[in-house]
């Protein structure tokens, strides 16, 4: 599986881990990974520790998650990215909506 | 054997009818662009002073490319690239390439055009989709660029062998809520003759054989070794094809040269009514205080009704011109009292605009009063108009005394004034202007 998620045992925390590109192709997996949660847990973590690339689609599908999990009261955090990543991540100023570490 | 006919027949049948689904869809592609290229690709990208180079990556190129003329003759570009690519893309590029065309030509900023656009992209577009963009407004009249970036990569601007990185400072349009949206832009000095360079992350994203990047330090060596600005675009081309690279976006780029306007050359919008009805004799008076002052610009409004005047119309571009640099002048050293001669060389500049953004926001008292007085004279009229500010005034005597359009950053707003309007005065405290503009008999 590219796309995997789990919860912490109290229910808290979601963690989804992508692997390999982070593109359009994973679009209907990342969206399995959370839409089963409804409401989300209060923390969502998204691990980039495993994925190579991400372009401007996977921008959109984060958005699609910050949506999911409550918009401007959510709390997403993308840990691990690489710097290529990070870049990417930087020239959006995804910063700004997401904790980045 | 009847098995064997019926299949036949189906097979056919269905490959005709795959082949008149194909031919349907590309018809409606080619119209479809058609009518977006027309949106997408006009205004003045041909101006003599812009040189660009798209490479459709999917039928509709995911990038859009804006370039017009202000009523006062600076310009107004616009490189965006919206997520994915052809028709969903192209969709998008539609309403904003009317956004940035219609209020451009009303002689709105930057500031009101991405709050336009940003506005409009959060309501119609899914979550996930948004639009990166860099906006430019090239002053050389006012020797200096205006630039908001949100998601573009680093453009360049190019001034006096001296290289600044144009980098992106907000969210993409189409992300944020009205409300949060940060319409904030960064003044920077450009003189005539100075360029400004943007590019897509096509540039920067082509993939090598080795699915190596391009990057931005292979970008940024082509624009050390660059001699000729002019030929900048097919160099950096060259080097893509070196790089022996195929790009998996839109590749764009796109370079404009500061350059003064020839104002009158400058076509009046053309009007369509009968030419009969047109306000001769009135005045008004405005007055704009803090609250207003701190998020509104007045200037299209008052433009909009001096257009309104037929005789004023040929006069448009100065009137604009003219108009948009006493308010400045009335609200940046009037009201808020800034001091020009911070804006030498480039840091100076940032100070600046970060000081007048802090004293903006801190603004609790003042005024910039605006007056219009039209009146008929003989077959022909003329329009006063004189621009008041709280402020301390400045000295009125010495300013005067300065030559005309020396080649420096500061001050520029009033020597500006005196060159298209020789008439203009200044009371004697420093904190009124009076203008005035008249035209003989219509044709």
């Amino acid at each position: 599986m590219a796309v995997t998620s789990e919860v912490s045992p109290d229910g808290s925390k979601l963690t989804i881990a992508i692997k390999g590109r982070f593109d359009f192709a994973k679009h209907q997996e990342f969206r399995d990974a959370y839409e089963e949660f409804s409401p989300p847990p209060a923390c969502v973590i998204v691990d980039l520790k495993d994925a190579t690339y991400l372009d401007s689609s996977a921008l959109g599908m984060l958005l699609l998650l910050r949506e999911h999990a409550g918009g401007d009261e959510s709390d997403i955090r993308v840990v691990n990215s690489s710097p290529d990543v990070r870049k990417i991540l930087g020239i959006s100023n995804f910063d700004k909506l997401f904790d980045i570490n | 054997m009847e098995r064997l006919w019926r299949l036949q027949q189906t097979v056919l049948q269905q490959r005709d009818l795959i082949t008149e689904h194909s031919d349907y869809l590309l018809n409606e592609q080619r119209v479809a662009k058609a009518v977006f290229d027309r949106v997408a690709h006009s205004g003045c990208l041909d101006a003599p002073n812009i040189r660009y180079l798209q490479s459709p990556y999917a039928l509709f190129n995911g990038d859009l490319l804006l370039a017009a003329y202000t009523p006062s003759g600076d310009t107004h570009l616009l490189l965006a690239d919206f997520t994915g690519h052809g028709l969903p893309a192209a969709i998008g590029a539609m309403p904003l390439a009317e956004v940035f065309y219609s209020m451009t030509a009303k002689g709105y900023g930057l500031a009101e055009m991405l709050r336009e656009m940003n506005a409009k992209l959060k309501r119609i577009l899914p979550v996930d989709m948004f639009c990166c963009a860099a906006l430019l407004c090239v002053s050389a009249q006012r020797r200096c660029v205006e630039v908001w970036n949100g998601g573009m990569p680093d453009g360049y601007l190019q001034s006096g062998g001296q290289r600044t990185a144009l980098t992106s400072q907000h969210l993409p349009l189409g992300v944020l809520r009205a409300e949060v949206f940060d319409h904030g832009t960064q003044v920077l000095p450009m003189l005539p003759g100075d360029q400004v360079f943007l590019l897509s992350d096509g540039v920067i994203d082509t993939c090598g054989l080795d699915q190596q990047l391009f990057g931005v330090e292979r970008l940024e060596q082509v624009l050390d070794a660059n001699r000729h600005p002019l030929q900048l675009i097919a160099e950096v081309e060259q080097a893509l094809r070196d790089f022996q690279g195929s790009a998996r976006d839109d590749v764009s780029m796109v370079l404009i040269t500061s350059q003064m306007p020839q104002l009158l050359g400058v076509p009046a919008t053309v009007y369509s009514d009968s030419g009969l009805c047109s306000p001769l004799d009135w005045s008004a008076s405005f007055e704009f205080r803090a609250a207003t002052l701190q998020q509104f610009n007045p200037l299209p409004y008052l433009l909009q009704l001096l257009m309104e005047v037929h005789g004023l119309r040929a006069q448009g571009p100065v009137i604009h011109a003219v108009l948009g640099e006493l308010y400045s002048n009335a609200l940046e050293h009037g009201v808020l009292g800034l001091d020009s001669r911070l804006k030498r060389g480039n840091e100076g500049y940032a100070r600046y605009y970060q000081q007048r953004k802090e004293r903006l926001a801190a603004l609790q008292n003042g005024f910039v009063r605006v007056s219009l007085q039209v009146e008929r004279v003989g077959e022909g009229g003329r329009l006063i108009v004189r621009v008041e500010d709280s402020g301390e005034g400045f000295d009125v005597v010495k300013v005067m005394a300065r030559p005309l359009d020396i080649d420096r950053l500061s001050g520029r707003g009033v020597s500006l004034v005196r060159q298209l309007c020789p008439a203009a005065s200044w009371g004697p405290d420093g904190r009124s202007a009076t203008v005035e503009f008249s035209w003989g008999a219509l044709a």
